[in-house]
């Protein structure tokens, strides 16, 4: 192609791509003033523009997560189900998502009267037995896992030649959407960290390691009640004295995971165990707490030099209003040597409740003798002066029980968390 | 790598700054070597090659990065322009070793999985979008360039913009454009069956 008539196509492109939607045929129009070919040209670049926002968007190297999911993955996913469509027992509502590993649809299963979510293998990695078997054994590895924290898996079935997932409905934010550049509040951070950790600690008792924990994997009722998802990249940690055979299947030092949340030894591709899940549930302890991560280069050669070498920048930092006990669960997570960190997803949910019991234990001495934790708050001293003073003994310990029910709520119900919603 | 393979780059890097173009022909396959080792190193103690392999070739660029530190931002640049390029032979090496290999071409599979646009999905999508990035080249060399550092050097647009010497702008608007065009250019492979 001559350059001048390239550069042509590549102004008027521009051009139109600076109007409103609307204005652009008029542009192109106009520019190319009755050349039929340099009209077709750019109306067909820009045709495609419209459908390229996140074609190789992605590095080539970076690991595809559900985040990172470039469109030419979503196009190749097969047609998409038309809503209605009815398959076994299922009736497809509407497609809410699309993840390195497949489509999810929201259906209805006709049978049981509830709403499911169905989450179907991609089309052309259907043919690909690795793949189907990697799909399988992600639906195996989740079924297995039976816990309030961890989303359900129904079934594993069939449908035209493809394979999908049926499993639990959620509604709710994913935390992704929860934190949005607003930190939340520590005794929220306490609540969902623990739920979150407890759902580790079910996988980390069957050997299940989940490898990419991040916000994006983690969604919050209405409620605050957690489920994790996505175990597909979860993979059984290899048995003590299980033969070579299984081992091939079982083997953990893979290197996959999205790459903020990765640990220091996945990113090596070293042998990777539970404790890869401690950082990264002390990452997102670390986002919840702060509203950013902790390493945030956008060179992701720096940011895995930041990962495998920096200090994490101290919560506190970002976050004044943190409680120094949160930012030292966080850190501990974050330790760069496995060994340093906390050496079970149990310990970090322990090490949670006993920060939120401790307010909630200074809150039941209140009605004790000394209540010398009234002085840590001058607002506080003051209430109490003025209960003590000024009003009558019934309104002081209804003051006081009003005062230590909200104490108490928060603090308690970061531990009785239900497991119904 | 070695201390002295490390120190090596380091050198040659150094020379490549100073206009030493000699240098640069030395320090291309130094660094080819050096990615492609790193990725069949990790993935001989890898048994189930399915699994994307590509943080290890990151991490492996990384380490090429950590041996020039206190090296001035220019050759940092530059040395990442080396890094996109090889990167991007390294994947389609690999994607053409591997459909070789299903042709019956005997060839064993390399030991590495390439990126994820082609995690799931074969391997001639690498090849299409290389051959596609060629044909670019030959329409505009600054735009396949851009698409080279970006796509296969990760790259911020910032750094693009410092290593081809133009604004910020510029990269962002030849982004644009090279997007669409190659996506065009792969969709009218697909119709054609190619």
């Amino acid at each position: 192609m001559e350059p001048k008539r390239w550069k042509r196509i590549e102004s008027i492109f521009h051009a139109a791509l600076r109007a409103e939607e609307g204005g652009r045929a008029a542009i192109v129009e106009h520019s190319c003033a009755g050349d039929e070919s340099l009209r077709r040209e750019v109306e067909s670049l820009l045709a495609h523009h419209e459908k390229a926002a996140s074609f190789i968007e992605t590095p080539a190297f970076l690991t595809a997560g559900p985040d990172h999911a470039p469109d030419m993955q979503q196009q190749s996913t097969g047609a998409p189900i038309p809503v209605g469509t009815v398959i076994g027992q299922y009736r497809v509502i509407e497609q809410i998502g699309g993840g390195g590993m497949g489509v999810v649809y929201k259906a209805e299963d006709n049978k049981l009267g509830r709403l499911v979510a169905l989450k179907f293998l991609p089309h052309d990695v259907a043919t690909d037995v690795a793949a189907v078997e990697r799909f399988q054994r992600e639906a195996r590895a989740a079924s297995a896992l039976n816990h309030p924290n961890i989303c359900t898996i129904y079934d594993i079935e069939e449908y035209s030649g493809g394979h999908f997932i049926a499993m639990e409905y959620l509604e709710g934010l994913t935390l992704k959407d929860r934190i949005l550049g607003r930190a939340l509040d520590s005794e929220e951070v306490a609540k969902i960290g623990i739920q979150i950790a407890e759902a580790l600690a079910a996988a980390h008792s069957k050997r299940m390691v989940h490898r990419d924990i991040k916000p994006g994997n983690v969604v919050v009722s209405a409620t605050g009640f957690v489920k994790v998802l996505d175990f597909g990249l979860a993979k059984l940690i290899a048995a003590e004295g299980e033969d070579a055979a299984t081992k091939s299947i079982t083997a953990t030092h893979t290197v996959s995971g999205t790459l903020p949340y990765m640990s220091p030894e996945q990113l090596r591709g070293r042998e990777v165990d539970h404790r890869t899940d401690v950082y990264a549930l002390g990452i997102v302890l670390y986002e919840m707490s702060t509203a950013r991560r902790p390493f945030i280069s956008e060179l992701i050669p720096e940011l895995i030099d930041e990962i495998l070498n920096s200090p994490p920048p101290p919560p506190l930092e970002m976050n004044r209003k943190l409680p120094p006990k949160l930012e030292e669960i966080v850190l501990k997570c974050l330790e760069k040597d496995p060994e340093d960190r906390y050496q079970s997803a149990k310990e970090i949910a322990v090490d949670l409740r006993r920060m939120t019991a401790r307010s909630a234990t200074s809150v039941r001495l209140l009605p004790g003798r000394e209540r010398r934790w009234l002085r840590c708050s001058s607002w506080r001293w003051v209430g109490w002066r003025f209960v003590r003073c000024f009003s009558v003994p019934a309104i002081r310990s209804r003051f006081c029980r009003s005062l230590m029910n909200r104490r108490m709520h928060r603090g308690t119900t970061l531990v009785t968390v239900s497991p119904k919603e | 790598m070695t201390n002295q393979a490390r120190h090596e780059i380091t050198e040659l890097l150094r020379a490549w700054r100073d206009g030493d173009q000699e240098a640069l022909e030395k320090l291309t396959p130094r660094v080819y070597r050096e990615l492609h080792q790193a990725a069949a190193r990790c993935m001989r103690s890898e048994r189930d090659d399915h699994t994307l392999q590509t943080t290890a070739l990151i991490n492996e660029l990384y380490l090429r990065i950590t041996a020039l530190r206190g090296i001035d931002w220019q050759s940092r640049a530059h040395f990442f322009a080396l890094c996109a390029r090889q990167m991007r032979r390294i994947l389609t090496d690999e994607a053409r070793a591997r459909q070789s290999h299903k042709r019956g071409g005997g060839l064993r599979p390399l030991p590495l999985d390439v990126a994820p646009l082609v995690s799931s999905r074969s391997h001639p999508e690498v090849l299409a979008l290389d051959d596609a990035l060629n044909a670019l080249e030959k329409v505009d060399p600054r735009k396949s360039q851009v698409v080279e550092l970006r796509f296969f050097g990760g790259l911020s647009v910032q750094e693009t913009a410092e290593v081809l010497k133009v604004s910020p702008d510029t990269v962002t608007r030849d982004w644009t454009l090279a997007k669409a065009w190659l996506l065009r250019e792969l969709s009218q492979g697909q119709v054609d069956g190619t």
